[in-house]
């Protein structure tokens, strides 16, 4: 049985009554990373905030999003809080903003935490510490007396992945998380990704309009366009012999700028990811 | 923080000198001699040179320019700014009084225009778009495009005279604050309503908003997360705003017949008293300033970015 | 004019610009206007009500009430235009000369701004009403006094910014005289800010300047202007109320038109102010700009 499954997924702008994305429909099994492809605008974002039901308000969806059996398109706001963070969680683009900017990291991390588990203070504070170790921060405890706006977004970025693995959701979200990053943060952070999946056993939903990304960590991708998912298959599969024309321009412009840079830097692999 | 203050002040100080020199230079501006004026108040019948010559050396004023701007400073320093010309009393014993009053007035007014502003701000940010939020906005630009005075006029008119209800002049009673503050919170609330409402939706569509709630925050708690945050803009905003109605309450004091610095204000410049003038814009001056600091201070003292920077 | 075709979809945005408009041309034409001479006392007709041949009345002299009220927009509205015009140009000036030569001459003009824009700008109008004498010239200098610096500001900034511009530099190296390319690039670039900061104190200063007439600080007495009509109408303001109503109405037209037109060409002309939160800071700008508005009204 597929952990998550989204059936009819239909999300349109409530005032002007505009279709965002008409039809989609996916599914994602255990330990599975999907991506999900397309330029910006082609309604990756939408779809995937549309899981947790987190698009402003203006923002109207239908459909079902069964997640181990249980349709949150039925609960009640109240009723899908416990999930939010708990069983899916969220990676956001820039860490920079994702923080609270007058609170220190681990006052709000420990915040969240305390949401969802009852452990003791120092319990927290040692499943933080671990996980934020793990990831490659050292020093943790400076790290969380830290203020948002005093770490770096690669920084951040990591730290919203040790939450996610002190939180052990079922699903976790990743909207675009390294577009943000330089590329040497970036492919920390996507290593950081690679890891994360050896190490708890969430599936992940990864968004993204940098194939080269995608194609290191997912095994399944969609490709999207307009709200419409225009393509699905495994990553290799894809890679190779796209069908739909979009997929294949999309690959060979991604092709075209990497053998460019690759002439440049006089054939070396430097920045494979 | 300490350490903060001290730089704020520190920086503001260069200011107050160059703004105290203004002052005082503006005097010099004057098309009229101080000391015709001083003979015309004291009710000299005929003003001969020598007179005015040696009214100019009682007034110290064939001195030259900066030694007499020194005397003055340090003089202010000690809240002497000299003798009324008009009534002859000193000015401070007009002023003091005179700026009591209207900071009662002030103090207030800001009062319920902060509770006003910020309980409406918030209501209508969460209420974005509704009809509630809209009303409220039409009514304040309405509020904020007409004259203060001519509010004050109606008001008088229909509370005072038709409904013989408050006082319409003076401040002997509780009473009598009634219509000044509230056409200065009319005037003003509309305003600072305004930015607290686009402060709050700014923060609103923050991604930290939008994490939060990824991560299960309740509403409720975002909410006053987001209040935390736009009330740092409010502090700086409400600082200022307090020398700007302290200085802004001449028309309303006018018609109330509240006997404050406006009311002085506008008799000395009617009269010519120019030390009560010199001595009124220094005075403000200096509380714009010191209100500028405090309000700093305020909101480095709540945002951790700010404190940091310094 | 794409601007002027952007303003113009918005319906009440094309409304205000039609009463500011209109204001100002009868304002202009007041003699072929007005219905009488404005200062034409006619005592048999004190306090007289609307007539045929008086629209509006007549006040506690006799005179008529619409004549004054179309003679008024000219200190009211349309001096206040050319002071907002002359602290334009002052300030402009200030702020090219900063700009383009910079080094000490910046640095001193902007901490004579930075004095001026952190002075509160009704102390200001007092103190200088107050040492040259009651007056509508007065007033008038001090609003050129007052407002220079924000547009100097702005001018600075563009001509550095302009200064540094590619094309300004070719222009440099093919020996035309960039000053006159500057010149023209800089009144574009500069248009949108100078007519925001422009149309937002516009509003302020017509009360502001209505406001110390109603004192008897501005304009001297015979003369019709908006503050001074209710000045003069507020000996009777028990009595008979309604004078104060067509000048009232008069500034709270005027001034919501203008302050209407203020927004929505704030609107157009930086459209993620209207749309999104995220560019707080300029909004906060934005708004403590506003606030400026309400200065001494």
């Amino acid at each position: 049985m597929s952990l998550l499954e989204v059936e009819h997924l239909r999300i349109w702008d409530g005032r002007t009554g505009v279709v965002l994305v008409p039809d989609s429909s996916f599914r994602l099994s255990q330990g599975e990373c999907l991506a999900i492809v397309g330029e910006s605008g082609s309604g990756k974002s939408l779809t995937c905030r549309a899981l947790m039901r987190l698009n402003r308000s203006g923002i109207r969806q239908s459909g079902r999003i069964i997640l181990n059996g249980v349709d949150l398109a039925k609960l009640s706001d109240k009723e899908l809080r416990p999930y939010r963070g708990r069983r899916m969680c969220m990676i956001m683009q820039n860490g920079m903003r994702a923080f609270d900017p007058s609170r220190p990291v681990g006052a709000y991390l420990l915040e969240v935490l305390s949401i969802h588990y009852d452990w003791s203070r120092s319990e927290m504070n040692t499943k933080l510490s671990a996980a934020m170790t793990s990831v490659g921060l050292q020093d943790p405890s400076a790290v969380m007396g830290r203020y948002p706006h005093e770490l770096s977004g690669g920084m951040l970025q990591r730290v919203m992945i040790a939450l996610a693995i002190v939180l052990e959701p079922d699903v976790i979200i990743a909207d675009e998380p390294t577009t943000a990053l330089d590329a040497v943060t970036q492919y920390e952070v996507v290593e950081q990704f690679v890891q994360l999946r050896g190490r708890i056993g969430s599936a992940i939903v990864f968004v993204s309009h940098d194939l080269g990304v995608v194609r290191r960590i997912a095994d399944e991708v969609l490709v999207m366009k307009e709200g419409v998912i225009v393509e699905r298959g495994k990553t290799s599969q894809l890679f190779t012999d796209g069908s739909h024309p979009y997929t294949r321009y999309l690959v060979s412009s991604k092709e075209a700028i990497r053998s460019h840079y690759l002439q440049l830097m006089g054939g070396t692999d430097v920045a494979e990811g | 923080m300490a350490l903060y203050t001290l730089k704020r002040v520190g920086a503001l100080t260069p200011l107050l000198v160059v703004i105290s020199f203004l002052t005082f230079v503006l005097n010099g501006l004057s098309p009229m001699d101080p000391a015709e004026v001083v003979l015309h108040a004291q009710g000299v019948p005929t003003i001969t040179d020598e007179l005015i010559a040696a009214t100019r050396a009682e007034l110290g004023m064939d001195r030259p320019l900066l030694i007499r701007y020194g005397d003055w400073l340090l003089a202010s320093l000690q809240l002497d700014f000299g003798d009324s010309f008009i009534t002859g009393k000193p000015v401070w014993s007009l002023l003091g009084p005179a700026l009591l009053n209207t900071m009662k007035l002030t103090l207030v007014s800001s009062l319920f225009i902060v509770v006003l502003s910020i309980a409406l701000g918030v209501v209508c940010a969460l209420k974005e778009g509704k009809w509630l939020d809209l009303s409220v906005r039409g009514v304040s630009f309405l509020l904020t495009s007409m004259p203060a005075y001519w509010l004050a006029a109606l008001m008088v008119w229909y509370f005072a005279v038709k409904l013989d209800l408050l006082p319409t002049s003076g401040m002997d009673t509780a009473g009598s604050y009634v219509l000044p503050v509230a056409v200065i919170v009319i005037g003003y609330a509309g305003i600072y309503f305004r930015v607290i409402r686009s402060s709050m939706l700014s923060n609103l569509n923050e991604d930290y908003v939008l994490y939060g709630r990824a991560c299960g925050m309740s509403e409720r708690k975002l909410t006053l997360y987001v209040l935390r945050n736009s009330l740092q803009v409010a502090v700086s905003v409400f600082g200022l705003a307090i020398p700007i109605i302290l200085g802004s309450t001449v028309v309303v004091e006018n018609i109330f017949a509240w006997p404050g610095l406006g009311t002085l204000t506008v008799n000395s410049i009617l009269g010519r008293d120019f030390p009560v003038i010199q001595a009124y814009v220094l005075v403000l001056a200096v509380a714009f300033v010191l209100f500028n600091t405090v309000s700093d201070v305020m909101n480095a003292a709540m945002n951790p970015r700010l404190r940091k920077e310094l | 004019m794409k601007l002027l075709e952007k303003l113009m979809k918005d319906r009440l945005a094309a409304a205000s610009l039609a009463v500011v408009a209109a204001t100002l041309l009868i304002g202009l034409c007041a003699p072929l206007v007005a219905p009488h001479p404005p200062n034409e006392a006619n005592m048999e007709l004190r306090f007289a009500g609307a007539s045929w041949t008086y629209w509006l009345g007549n006040d506690h002299l006799g005179r008529c009430i619409l004549s004054r009220l179309i003679y008024g927009i000219r200190p009211s509205v349309l001096w206040v235009l050319a002071a907002l015009g002359a602290a334009a140009c002052f300030g402009a000036a200030l702020g090219f000369i900063a700009g383009y030569f910079r080094g000490r001459i910046d640095a001193v003009l902007m901490r004579i701004c930075d004095v001026m824009l952190s002075f509160p700008g009704y102390v200001m109008t007092l103190a200088i009403v107050g040492m040259l004498g009651a007056g509508l010239t007065n007033i008038l200098l001090a609003f050129v006094v007052m407002k220079w610096a924000w547009f100097a500001r702005v001018i600075r900034t563009t001509v550095m910014q302009y200064a540094d511009a590619d094309y300004v530099k070719f222009a440099k190296v093919l020996g035309i005289g960039h000053l006159g390319i500057m010149k023209r690039h800089i009144a574009l670039a500069a248009l949108p800010e100078i007519s925001v900061i422009a149309s937002s104190s516009f509003g302020s200063m017509i009360l502001q300047i209505s406001g110390l007439s109603f004192l008897g600080l501005g304009i001297e007495a015979p003369h019709a202007e908006w503050g001074m009509m209710m000045n003069e109408a507020r000996s009777v303001m028990f009595t008979r109320p309604e004078l104060m109503l067509a000048p009232g109405l008069a500034i709270i037209v005027v001034v919501s038109a203008v302050n209407f037109l203020s927004d929505a060409l704030q609107k157009v002309l930086d459209p993620k102010l209207a749309v999104s939160g995220k560019r707080a800071s300029v909004r906060i700008g934005g708004m403590l700009r506003g606030l400026r508005k309400k200065e001494a009204a």
